[in-house]
């Protein structure tokens, strides 16, 4: 009799995600899927406020990555206060270097987070290891170092928000047209002398051996690294004019698993032209795909892997080299080992510490001009590469500058498939000709997930556009109850 | 309920909760209800969610106190309990329960302040601000309870 298992929710992982797999009847992987149940329907909460409150309710929806809603709702209202860099209107330099500093740190701390809690007790102890001991604070015993350097990595991001947000949650601090405060000589040497806290040179410093770690652990387990959960795909990522890595602003680029261009300066206005949405009856997550290919054939990845895919460079010296050293891997081509992403995600780790660095020299965040204003429109759309992948915030706002229209479109929503194949993928990795889930197999599954570090809970979408419908199936696939509201 | 405040030492008290979806807002209630009016020697903090710094932030106390909503249909009103270290496997990116941070300060920075929750039952989370009523009355119960907990230690120590 076919066999279905599920995992629900799937631990360590945002929200309430759910993994179906059926076996059929010799064990073999008949079907796989990451079930979306989380619901939120925040497009509709923010219909009817009024537009400058946009930056700061979204901040609502994550409790990880609050600073990149926070920066992609300014962006998108800053086009509605006319400050848009194709009419000639953009932000003053002290404030996107602000905004920029800001962003950087979130960077930095999401992905600290992620790699030293969520990713490293599995490196450290494998997939199979002891579940008492498979988590941060296992690794806190057999590691003490590490931990706590993960912790003050981790601080350090959230004090570099604090002092460009005015506050480490619900900053306030990006406000249409620009930002309401610079940094001060006195809050810049609290990261730059080392009295306080470990100073940046250190956070570079242990971004480096966080990058090493990976290589250690990738030359001692390669073939699992670059097998588990493995599969192709396209990658899409913001890069900048000269095809830099670029977390703050870009034009998009899209790349196949073999580096065919399949986008490539497409300003991200355009993004209806080239990106479609479908749904499908068993998640409440959209599936979102290239209109060039086509739902069946068009998704994409995106979140560090996929930016590494798709830039040229990236534009700072210690991260170059690792990145160089990453693609030279895969012989220039796309890397589309899902492993991979936590290499990536640390060598982006490193280029967040160092851009931080030059940003906290940068005599500019001083300044004190920092609002511009334009020609109100009605429209506003902001686009930022947020630490699990590409965010896209749209907006139309009426006469009376309320809200009329949201959409977003979330890292974890342009990620949907890819989990789905690294699910299935995971699941024959760890579950084909075998008829009895075990602790590591399970884990295996989840492994997968966590790589892309999904948040569940800002996952939209769904609220008035799909039903809510709870199925009741049994092994044959029969229907045996339908609820839907 | 046992919860003794001692008197003498910094009490770092923790709300965790979201104000965007209703009952959610609980924990953040609870520190703006003290805040009006703070009890001498507490310290107040706000947050979504525990995350791994706060194991580096904890250390610095020896006594600390959080403060939650809670879903369980075991909690009537609120209840405070004690809560001892213990790593679990459970904890998600976007959840660290109290009992792992506190585990991890004892594991990083040698340090257990005496630790206690005080859960306070929530009815309702969706996206919207402000609590229920039922969950305002149990608020201020817990309030209450707390407040009476900090009088009586100053009366003590007089």
């Amino acid at each position: 009799m076919p066999q279905k298992i599920t995992i629900d929710p799937v631990t360590r992982v945002e929200g309430h995600g759910k993994v179906t797999i059926r076996l059929d009847d010799a064990g073999h992987v008949e079907q796989a899927r990451l079930h979306i149940v989380e619901f939120r329907g925040f497009e509709r909460f923010v219909q009817g406020r009024p537009y400058w409150e946009v930056p700061v309710l979204v901040q609502r929806l994550c409790g990880i990555c609050p600073v990149s809603h926070h920066l992609a709702g300014a962006k998108a209202v800053d086009e509605i206060v006319g400050v848009k860099p194709s009419t000639g209107t953009q932000l003053t330099k002290p404030a996107e270097k602000l905004r920029r500093l800001m962003h950087y740190g979130q960077m930095f701390q999401s992905h600290v987070l992620h790699f030293f809690y969520l990713c490293s007790p599995d490196l450290v102890f494998g997939v199979d290891g002891d579940i008492a001991t498979r988590n941060i604070v296992g690794i806190a015993q057999a590691a003490p170092e590490l931990a706590t350097k993960a912790i003050l990595m981790r601080k350090f991001g959230q004090e570099i928000i604090k002092a460009t947000a005015g506050k480490k949650i619900h900053g306030i601090s990006a406000v249409p047209g620009g930002i309401h405060k610079n940094l001060s000589i006195e809050e810049r040497d609290y990261f730059l002398n080392g009295k306080d806290i470990p100073n940046i040179d250190t956070m570079i410093e242990w971004s480096a051996e966080a990058v090493a770690f990976f290589k250690d652990f990738h030359a001692k387990n390669q073939t699992w690294s670059d097998t588990f959960a493995a599969h192709n795909s396209a990658h899409m990522g913001l890069v900048s004019k000269d095809g830099g890595m670029d977390f703050y602003h870009g034009n998009l680029r899209v790349v196949d698993s073999t580096g065919r261009v399949l986008l490539d300066d497409v300003d991200y206005h355009h993004y209806l032209d080239h990106l479609g949405e479908e749904t499908k009856s068993w998640s409440y997550m959209k599936f979102p795909f290239l209109k060039l290919q086509g739902s069946q054939d068009g998704w994409y990845r995106v979140g560090p892997l996929a930016r590494v895919n798709v830039c040229d460079y990236i534009p700072s010296k210690l991260a170059n080299e690792e990145y160089e050293i990453m693609r030279a891997y895969t012989h220039g081509k796309p890397n589309n080992m899902t492993m991979h992403y936590h290499w990536a995600r640390l060598i982006e780790t490193l280029h967040a510490a160092e851009v931080m660095k030059e940003l906290l020299n940068d005599p500019d965040l001083q300044k004190t001009n920092l609002i511009t204003k334009g020609t109100k429109t009605a429209e506003g759309i902001g686009v930022i590469e947020a630490p699990r992948g590409t965010l896209l915030h749209h907006y139309r706002v009426g006469a009376d500058d309320r809200v009329t229209m949201c959409n977003l479109i979330v890292s974890t929503t342009h990620n949907n498939n890819a989990m789905n194949a690294a699910v299935t993928q995971a699941a024959l990795d760890m579950m084909e000709g075998n008829t009895t889930i075990t602790e590591p197999m399970m884990n295996g599954i989840e492994v997968a997930i966590r790589a892309y570090d999904p948040c569940l809970s800002c996952a939209t979408h769904a609220l008035g556009q799909m039903p809510l419908e709870v199925t009741l199936i049994d092994s044959k696939d029969n229907v045996l109850d339908v609820r839907v509201r | 309920m046992t919860y003794v405040f001692d008197s003498k030492q910094p009490l770092f008290i923790y709300g965790i909760g979201n104000v965007g979806r209703q009952d959610d807002g609980l924990g953040w209630a609870f520190i703006e209800a003290l805040e009006d009016n703070p009890p001498s020697n507490v310290e107040t903090f706000r947050n979504y969610q525990l995350n791994i710094e706060d194991a580096e932030i904890i250390s610095h106390y020896s006594q600390v106190l959080f403060v939650d909503a809670s879903k369980s249909e075991s909690v009537e009103t609120f209840r405070c309990r004690a809560v001892e270290p213990y790593a679990s496997l459970s904890f998600t990116s976007h959840y660290l329960s109290m009992e792992s941070v506190l585990a991890l300060c004892q594991n990083v920075y040698n340090k257990t302040p005496v630790t206690h929750v005080i859960e306070i039952r929530g009815y309702a989370w969706e996206l919207q601000q402000g609590l229920t009523n039922q969950a305002q009355q149990n608020l201020d119960m817990a309030v209450g309870f707390f407040k009476n907990r900090i009088k009586s230690a100053y009366a003590d120590l007089s």
